[in-house]
């Protein structure tokens, strides 16, 4: 069996058993919501997804950084590391596995957005969707190249935010914020936009692939 | 087969291993003893891959060298650490197949309800290992090191918290693995009897 598959069943069975990032992290991301509601309830002329690309961005990174962490005090981290596939494909079978979970919980952080902050998509809420799902596969590789170097250390959960949060920020955020701007104000930058994000992903996860296999 | 010489490792101003040379033949059990600090684990946890030497003339496992053919390496070795990493979500038989799986083993399922049956724990293979006391993550962890056929087990104190029936199914495994001429050093705090060689460490030096 492919080893990717085989790190990707590991970590759907491992959270779905315990449940303890995906319900965590999807409370915190309502709670956040409900934050942001309240405190623009005064503000009428908001417009723009800023706060659905900001709840993704920090408790999407929480997910990751958990599923590092568990690894890591658990000694299974070690572990993996022990087996004989390369460094480059253990990048890829923890990004994969990660990714999936951080699908699922942008799924219902989508959802929640649209109910509390009504559908600003209209129809293009499909492609809004499809963009936050694209925009997903780079958190995944940021964040775990960053949780998989820092979560060992002391405060790892911590550096890893600190670590990923510029270089997303600059990169796959704006360009997921432009594209899903976009769609709400039906202008021509989606293309761009979206053309943008899938080569910041190609970057990190072929850079993040390849510091991995650097690293051994 | 094991070859160190001139085998040197650091912790910033602490030196735990110094210069130790060390060969070990096939088929050959070697005890490691030595007090807390003396570099046991440190000298497993390289031999492994885990960490890195500063530097050393030879480092070999089965020929390959350490820094420069890790997967080969890797390959080639089982390794029970002193507190088995295991996932307590999943069950013993899930376990040990992931672990399968991850290293293209065939047969995974079968080849570790097998293992588990050797090790004692077949009756308690579909339970969350979440569930298993130390005694049985220990086996768990040993199923586990000699799953892969390994030509060299480093076991880092194989024995705590064990029963005396653990002990001795793993006593007889070992004996076996020695028999199919594996390599096998065990870090352990007492001398053991069927052991071939001895070894004390001293402030990362042999005594």
């Amino acid at each position: 069996m492919n080893p990717l598959i085989v790190l990707i069943r590991k970590e759907l069975k491992v959270e779905f058993r315990s449940l303890q990032g995906i319900v965590s992290s999807a409370l915190l991301s309502f709670m956040i919501l409900m934050t942001f509601k309240f405190s623009m309830s005064l503000d009428s002329s908001f417009e723009g997804t800023g706060v659905l690309w900001s709840v993704i961005l920090l408790t999407g990174l929480g997910l990751i950084t958990h599923i590092s962490t568990r690894e890591s005090e658990r000694g299974t981290f070690e572990l993996l590391k022990l087996s004989s596939i390369t460094r480059y494909q253990l990048f890829l079978g923890r990004m994969a596995g990660s990714l999936l979970l951080l699908w699922i919980l942008s799924t219902i952080i989508t959802i929640l957005y649209v109910i509390l902050f009504e559908n600003q998509f209209g129809n293009n809420l499909p492609l809004a969707y499809l963009v936050v799902l694209v925009g997903c596969v780079g958190i995944a590789a940021v964040g775990t190249l960053a949780a998989s170097t820092a979560t060992p250390l002391h405060g790892g959960w911590m550096i890893t935010s600190l670590f990923s949060i510029p270089i997303l920020l600059f990169t796959v955020i704006e360009a997921s914020l432009r594209a899903t701007d976009s769609l709400i104000t039906n202008d021509s930058d989606f293309q761009l936009a979206f053309m943008l994000l899938i080569l910041y992903n190609l970057a990190f996860v072929t850079g993040g692939a390849w510091l991995s296999e650097l690293s051994e | 087969m094991i070859k160190l010489n001139a085998f040197f490792k650091s912790f910033g101003p602490k030196k735990v291993l110094r210069g130790l040379n060390l060969e070990t033949e096939s088929g050959e059990i070697v005890t490691l003893v030595g007090n807390n600090g003396s570099g046991k684990t440190t000298l497993l946890r390289i031999l492994t891959t885990l960490d890195v030497p500063d530097s050393y003339n030879i480092a070999e496992i089965d020929g390959f060298d350490l820094s420069t053919n890790r997967e080969e390496v890797r390959s080639r070795i089982g390794y029970l650490s002193h507190n088995p990493p295991y996932y307590p979500e999943l069950t013993g038989v899930e376990n040990l197949k992931f672990w399968l799986d991850l290293n293209s083993i065939e047969n995974s399922e079968e080849k570790a309800r097998n293992l588990l049956a050797q090790v004692g724990l077949i009756s308690f293979s579909d339970d969350l290992s979440g569930n298993y006391s130390r005694g049985m993550i220990q086996r768990l962890g040993f199923s586990m090191a000699i799953s892969h056929s390994p030509t060299t087990l480093l076991l880092d104190e194989p024995f705590t918290g064990l029963d005396s029936e653990g002990t001795e199914i793993i006593k007889e495994l070992l004996l076996k693995q020695k028999e199919d001429g594996c390599s096998i050093v065990i870090v352990s705090h007492d001398e053991l009897s069927y052991s071939d060689r001895t070894i004390k460490l001293e402030r990362g030096e042999i005594a």
